[in-house]
């Protein structure tokens, strides 16, 4: 019961009006980055670090669990209104929210995005809490066998039930494969498709991907019709 | 663009562009040098095989505009001219952004989007992308610390 006692002594530490008047600024600093298009939640923590400079070590961390919550949910507000999906994780909310958005039902989108991301948040942090130290030696089962079988499955599934035709969806897996083949191979470190450009050596970046798949091609989409 | 129920030039093209880009990295793959690392998979083996599957997806999918299998279409004609005034904004943000400055650059990008979409008046538009982009770079550059380039350098 010592887990208990900690988290009951950090719930007091955490209900003090000055600390939860923190976790609100985060969590609204968070939302208003988290909606730009191409940074996501880790982006955002890194990019607000400088704010918590001035500021004591438990209010910094209160600061940022709002901010990481707040960019956590930012992601769905463009998705839902302009169809617009600034990170990965957002992309399933833009398919749904913004069909609702276009049928006039964009405050229900965004309300049900808000209250899942919060009761997601909640359900994942208290499962974080209370099931790591059992889930450990489960997550250390996991080999390059698992891992491969996982990916499969995820390329799999996402190309062959999203869309209407399983040959597009393939043509736009392999395409995507193919755009993650430039770059220098990690394994045996050799330079692959970079086409003499030094700059192509990192490869193309997730989230440059993600902005010129979804921001940019959303508005020359948009602007053509 | 093609008429809806498939076909038409804008498909083929699509399905001929991916042919070309599997081709383009199987043949790649032939100048990448290093030995096979394990079990015979080397910094080779990946290119050709993402190559070949895109060659016959590609050939699938000329097959099928081929047939004339119905392609997800809104039937409207695409306006090329919007897009070509997106790219050559695009474009030339990305040139003058390290020269002139992130204000200019997004000038730039607003102005030539906001004329993509129909406004006619460039002047206005362009001042509020300076606005925009000057806020936008106090906030992150001076509020944040994050590099980007000010006013001219």
């Amino acid at each position: 019961m010592d887990t208990l006692a900690a988290l009951g002594q950090g719930f007091v530490v955490a209900a003090a009006p000055v600390n939860l008047l923190f976790a609100f600024v985060g969590a609204f600093l968070g939302t208003a980055v988290g909606v730009l298009p191409g940074v996501g939640p880790a982006l955002t923590v890194a990019l607000l670090l400088p704010v918590t400079y001035t500021l004591a070590p438990t209010a910094s961390f209160i600061m940022f669990a709002g901010v990481y919550y707040g960019a956590m949910y930012g992601g769905s507000t463009t998705s839902i209104l302009i169809n617009t999906p600034g990170e990965s994780a957002s992309i399933v909310t833009a398919l749904e929210g913004n069909r609702m958005a276009r049928r006039g039902r964009g405050a229900a989108a965004l309300a049900t995005a808000a209250i899942g991301s919060f009761v997601a948040g909640t359900l994942g942090t208290v499962g974080l809490t209370a099931l790591a130290p059992l889930l450990v030696s489960v997550a250390l089962a996991f080999g390059p066998a698992e891992y491969f079988c996982l990916m499969v499955l995820a390329f799999t599934t996402v190309s062959a039930v999203l869309g209407s035709s399983r040959l597009r969806g393939a043509v736009s897996l392999f395409f995507g494969l193919g755009l993650g083949l430039i770059g220098i191979d990690t394994q045996t470190g050799q330079a692959r498709f970079t086409l003499g450009f030094p700059a192509l050596l990192d490869g193309i970046g997730v989230v440059i991907v993600v902005v010129g798949l979804f921001a940019v091609g959303e508005t020359l989409y948009v602007a053509s019709r | 663009m093609a008429a809806p129920g498939g076909g038409g030039a804008g498909p083929l093209a699509v399905a001929g562009g991916v042919t070309a880009l599997g081709l383009f990295f199987l043949v790649g793959a032939r100048w990448i040098e290093g030995e096979a690392a394990y079990a015979g998979v080397g910094p080779r083996a990946f290119p050709v095989l993402i190559g070949a599957g895109l060659t016959v997806l590609g050939l699938a999918l000329c097959g099928a505009v081929a047939r004339g299998q119905p392609f997800p279409d809104t039937g409207e004609r695409a306006r090329w001219a919007p897009l070509a005034w997106i790219a050559g904004g695009l474009a030339a943000a990305t040139v003058t952004l390290v020269p002139a400055g992130f204000p200019v650059a997004a000038a730039l990008l607003f102005a030539a989007t906001a004329r993509a979409f129909g406004s006619r008046r460039l002047l206005r538009d362009a001042l509020s992308g300076l606005g925009l982009g000057a806020v936008t770079w106090l906030l992150f550059a001076r509020g944040l610390g994050v590099s980007l380039p000010g006013w001219f350098g």
